[in-house]
């Protein structure tokens, strides 16, 4: 009797999938078209574990310029091609171990055993979250957790589909936000290097989360350097300067100030 | 069959400091480029869209005919009157879904911050209240460049 693998699948950072532990190669989806359909099956199963989406629908988003017969050909190979790709060994006409139909309808088995990186960061932040209250600690280790799954951008080969972007820019906001709740709780525990190293990964997203720089400055200046508080400061006001004519916010300002004068910062 | 599609994702970012009225910016990327632009006013995000749905245009008509520069403007000009009421309607019901986001966190903060909330919660309401106003004043806008766009069709067909 075949037994179903199991499949993990990264699509943060790059898109990898492993069969059993081992990577499956390049060539083993033979068609772009049917990684494509793979990728596009896990971003709505990150939506909706349990979700299937009509065939139209599918076809619509992947080969949405072609007339009906041409696309529901080339629907059907790339079917069979993942299908073989997923279970090289799986018996003709058998069904699949990883993809349900329901009717004209198309999804990954929610009881399939498929892990994919970007649900467990989204899993990983919200069970942070929930330690928050009760443990510090143990909040910050597992903000530690799932902000290390975060590799970079969601399906980045997938970079100018619309389905993925939507994904993309979900999982991008999660991260900033994660990121920065870690870098606000070690200060609390005197993580400082590791709370900057967080701030300027945010600011490389996105160099205007003032936040980010508020936190470097303290940061910094619970660390006793000074000049490096200052410099983050400034390079706050340079930033939102030059790019949207703005000032720092009051708060950023008054941390600054406090800097400046010699005054002690507390952690926010 | 041909099918041109342009899209864009738009994520505003809400700042607060200290007790001072909210601070709004925001990011808007196109999705078939990948191109980026960071604004703290909202016509900045309007021109960057037009610029690309204008890019598309320029490509659609773009071939060994040399295409007037008219119906270039009309197709453009058709184009943003078909959007230009659909978008205020989108971009009202999104800002209301971030008001009420707003509103049930607030709810949250409410129990453990019950000392403090009156004062608070009268100040969130008044910027509600007018942030809605400046919303409703720019969908009033929108609605008059959305007429002068159509008149501006028609003449241009007239002629």
């Amino acid at each position: 009797m075949f037994m179903a693998g199991s499949l993990r699948v990264q699509t943060l950072g790059m898109f990898r999938t492993w069969l059993d532990g081992a990577l499956l190669p390049n060539v083993a989806w033979k068609r772009e078209k049917a990684q494509r359909l793979f990728q596009f099956l896990i971003t709505v199963m990150l939506n909706n574990r349990h979700h299937v989406l009509p065939k139209e629908r599918i076809v619509a988003e992947l080969w949405p310029t072609l007339d009906h017969p041409r696309a529901d050909r080339d629907f059907k190979v790339a079917l069979n091609a993942l299908n073989d790709a997923l279970e090289p060994d799986r018996a003709a006409r058998s069904l699949s171990s990883f993809i349900v139909r329901h009717g004209l309808a198309y999804g990954l088995d929610p009881e399939a055993d498929i892990r994919i990186d970007a649900d467990e960061f989204r899993e990983g932040l919200k069970a942070a979250a929930r330690l928050e209250r009760d443990d510090l600690d143990a909040a910050i280790d597992a903000y530690r957790d799932a902000i290390d799954r975060y590799a970079g951008d969601y399906l980045p080969d997938a970079l100018y589909e619309d389905w993925a972007s939507l994904e993309r820019e979900r999982l991008q906001t999660l991260y900033l936000s994660g990121a920065m709740r870690l870098a606000a709780l070690l200060l609390h525990r005197q993580g400082y290097q590791e709370s900057i190293h967080l701030c300027q990964s945010v600011l490389v997203i996105d160099r205007y989360w003032e936040e980010a720089y508020r936190v470097m400055m303290i940061a910094h200046a619970l660390r006793g350097n000074r000049p490096l508080a200052i410099r983050a400061y400034e390079q706050c006001r340079d930033a939102l300067d030059d790019g949207l004519d703005l000032l720092p916010m009051a708060e950023t300002t008054a941390i600054y100030t406090r800097i400046v004068r010699g005054e002690p910062v507390t952690p926010p | 069959m041909t099918q041109e599609v342009v899209s864009f994702v738009l994520r505003f970012v809400r700042e607060e400091s200290g007790g001072q009225p909210a601070r709004w910016r925001g990011v808007i990327k196109h999705v078939q480029s990948d191109h980026t632009a960071d604004f703290a006013r909202f016509g900045d995000a309007l021109l960057f869209m037009q610029n690309h749905v204008d890019d598309a245009i320029r490509q659609a008509f773009a071939g060994p005919d040399p295409v007037a520069p008219e119906a270039l403007f009309a197709e453009t000009a058709r184009l943003w009157g078909e959007m230009a009421p659909r978008y205020t309607d989108i971009m009202l019901q999104s800002m209301e879904v971030m008001l009420e986001q707003g509103r049930r966190v607030g709810e949250s903060f409410a129990e453990s911050m019950a000392n403090w909330s009156q004062t608070a919660q009268q100040t969130t309401q008044d910027q509600q209240g007018q942030l809605l106003d400046v919303i409703e004043r720019l969908a009033a806008q929108v609605e008059t460049l959305a007429a002068k766009v159509d008149d501006l069709e028609a003449r241009l067909r007239d002629e």
